[in-house]
């Protein structure tokens, strides 16, 4: 087919209304993300203020507040933020290969089967409390491959795996339950975790998140052009040259890393990948090259906020931050369904 | 010159169920052939299946001479595309955004939609006559408008061939005709071939070349509207009597009512199953 010659309208081009509004978007995302590092490294049981959290972070003394701010607050943050990252990246790409916006690493079976894993460990084998992030992880990865693995029927098409997802969550939330139930005396230790929590967060927990956050960042810059057809329909993308059950099981594989990686060291912290994706994309559109990098932004964000809100408000209890994402995070979303329903 | 497409002996079931059994077709290029048929014929699977979205149990599909089992999907889809009858509905894209993407089977993995694909793009977005729209997004769009950027992403894969599967569907009766229009003016000036699946048999003797009527998954009649729109081919096909006219050499038909059967022959002999 010969393609007449057409005079390239860059000008044209140029006069997209949304750029204003993505370069702000992108801005006030990532001051907001360094406002909460900051908030977050102040606030707490003994307020600090910022001009000694400056010196504390910049200088090596012997002084309270540097051993506060830089041996318990900012490992903390750090830890909740990379965590943030990898659930809301998580969550954003799976809203968009299974075209649900109820899509959350939990429906591919990553927090009920690190949580069953991580249930075992401390119920049954206390004394392999080191093991629990591996065992976490592998629980996670082992039960999204089932899930997989069950809806796959000449492809694995999004309603097979949420139904599949489903039925393997209730199977293994279950189990826990009943593990729970039999040796209820040992459940008061795993209550934080299976709420979601950040307490004792420290620099080797941080040390042993950043590698899974950073390989995973990677990996979905390479995904951002398969997830964008993806969520043009699976017919719209094979139309388009895409290799679409190969692109759907790369993401959801990402997905379970990064999700499974966040649970094995925080716990199963719920709504920032079902959240912040939602929010994202109500500001900036559907367009994976800014909804992935912005949800990552904005899930960092999120859980430092949330933690900082739960270690201040209820001083001295340091209420898990999972409970209080929760508690935030529900009335928040009903109000986006109503809205949604308006609309 | 080889066809754009060649189907033969082509088959199909759900389950055990044939709904394509036998299926020959062959297209030239620059043809805008019609399949037309009663509901469950089979007339859109055919399309599927000449989309590539599903692999029929038998039978081969040449493209250009070239066995499309053989080909890759890239390939395939620098020559080929499809518009569906309906889109996922709820992206928020602008139109432009979705037009950047037909540019994907011509792009490397590593690549991104610049430079030259821009201008195709530019191209596309012209030809479809949404440059004002195009960064409007998908969600603040009617239905005529939406289906248009949908084919604007079609054309910026700059396909030999388009598919459509009865897109005019939901559509009002002048967003009908110009998206029929629109569709001929690539026809004719961009010399695409096109294969569509029509509802409305007007429409089809109208602007077809050539139609094509499918009845339980095989072809029973071809040919010109204006040599096939005769009483007994919707008497045959359909199960109608009609009446036909001619409007200045396009054949109009006027559905008259349903040809009386034998009351249900089949139902005794399931029974006796």
């Amino acid at each position: 087919m010969a393609i007449v010659a057409w005079k390239p309208a860059a000008a044209e081009r140029a006069r997209n209304p949304r750029f204003i509004r993505n370069v702000t978007v992108c801005v006030s995302s990532i001051a907001l993300l360094l406002i909460a590092v900051l908030v977050g490294l102040m606030s707490g049981s003994i307020p600090i203020p910022a001009g000694e959290v400056w010196t504390a972070l910049l200088h090596a003394t012997d002084t309270e507040a540097r051993q506060i701010v830089w041996n318990l607050r900012l490992p903390r943050i750090l830890t909740g933020m990379l965590a943030g990252i990898c659930l809301a990246t998580a969550g954003a790409f799976l809203q968009g290969v299974f075209r649900n916006p109820l899509a959350d690493p939990g429906i591919i079976g990553v927090s009920s089967g690190g949580g069953l894993a991580a249930v075992v460990i401390m119920i049954l084998f206390p004394e392999q409390i080191a093991f629990l992030p591996i065992a976490a992880f592998t629980g996670a990865l082992t039960a999204a491959i089932v899930v997989y693995a069950l809806s796959w029927k000449g492809g694995a098409s999004p309603l097979r795996l949420i139904l599949a997802g489903v039925a393997v969550n209730s199977l293994l939330g279950a189990a826990m339950t009943a593990l729970m139930i039999l040796n209820s005396e040992k459940v008061q230790a795993v209550l934080p975790w299976m709420s979601g929590s950040l307490n004792g967060r420290s620099w080797p927990h941080f040390e042993t998140l950043l590698p899974y956050t950073v390989i995973g960042m990677m990996a979905s810059i390479f995904l951002i052009k398969q997830a964008n057809l993806l969520v043009l329909g699976d017919d719209a993308a094979k139309v388009l040259g895409s290799k679409v059950e190969a692109g759907r099981l790369w993401i959801i594989l990402l997905s379970t890393f990064m999700a499974g990686a966040a649970i094995s060291i925080v716990g199963m912290v719920g709504f920032v990948g079902l959240v912040v994706p939602h929010i994202v994309r109500l500001l900036v559109g559907s367009d994976y090259r800014l909804l992935l990098p912005i949800s990552a932004i904005g899930g960092g964000m999120l859980v430092i906020a949330a933690d900082t809100a739960a270690r201040s408000w209820f001083d001295p209890i340091e209420f898990p931050v999972g409970i209080l994402l929760a508690l935030l995070g529900a009335p928040f979303f009903l109000y986006l369904l109503r809205r949604g329903l308006n609309r | 010159m080889s066809d754009a497409l060649c189907a033969s002996d082509l088959k199909y079931g759900y389950r055990s169920e044939p709904v394509v059994d036998g299926f020959d077709l062959s297209v030239a290029p620059g043809e805008w052939l019609g399949i037309v048929g009663p509901n469950g014929s089979g007339k859109s699977t055919v399309l599927r299946m000449l989309a590539r979205l599903v692999p029929p149990e038998r039978g081969v599909i040449m493209m250009g001479g070239q066995n499309m089992a053989g080909m890759n999907t890239k390939e395939i889809a620098r020559r080929l595309t499809m518009l569906a009858q309906t889109q996922e509905s709820s992206l928020d894209i602008t139109v432009r955004e979705l037009v950047r993407r037909g540019r994907n089977p011509h792009l490397k993995w590593y690549e991104e939609c610049r430079g030259k694909h821009e201008d195709v793009v530019d191209w596309a977005l012209q030809v479809t006559s949404l440059e004002s729209l195009q960064h409007r997004s998908l969600l603040e769009l009617s239905g005529g408008e939406r289906q248009r950027a949908w084919l604007a992403m079609c054309m910026a894969q700059s396909p030999e061939t388009l598919l459509l599967d009865e897109p005019t569907t939901y559509l009002d009766i002048a967003h009908q005709l110009e998206l029929m229009e629109l569709i001929r003016r690539l026809n004719r000036e961009q010399g695409i071939t096109v294969i569509m699946v029509l509802h409305d048999l007007n429409q089809a003797a109208r602007y077809c070349d050539r139609i094509v009527a499918v009845k339980k998954g095989a072809v029973v009649r071809e040919g010109r509207p204006s040599e096939l729109f005769k009483t007994d081919f919707f008497r045959d096909v359909f199960g109608i009597e009609a009446k036909v006219y001619d409007d200045e050499g396009v054949p109009v038909y006027l559905p008259c009512g349903v040809v009386r059967q034998q009351p249900y022959p089949e139902k005794a002999s399931s029974a006796a199953l």
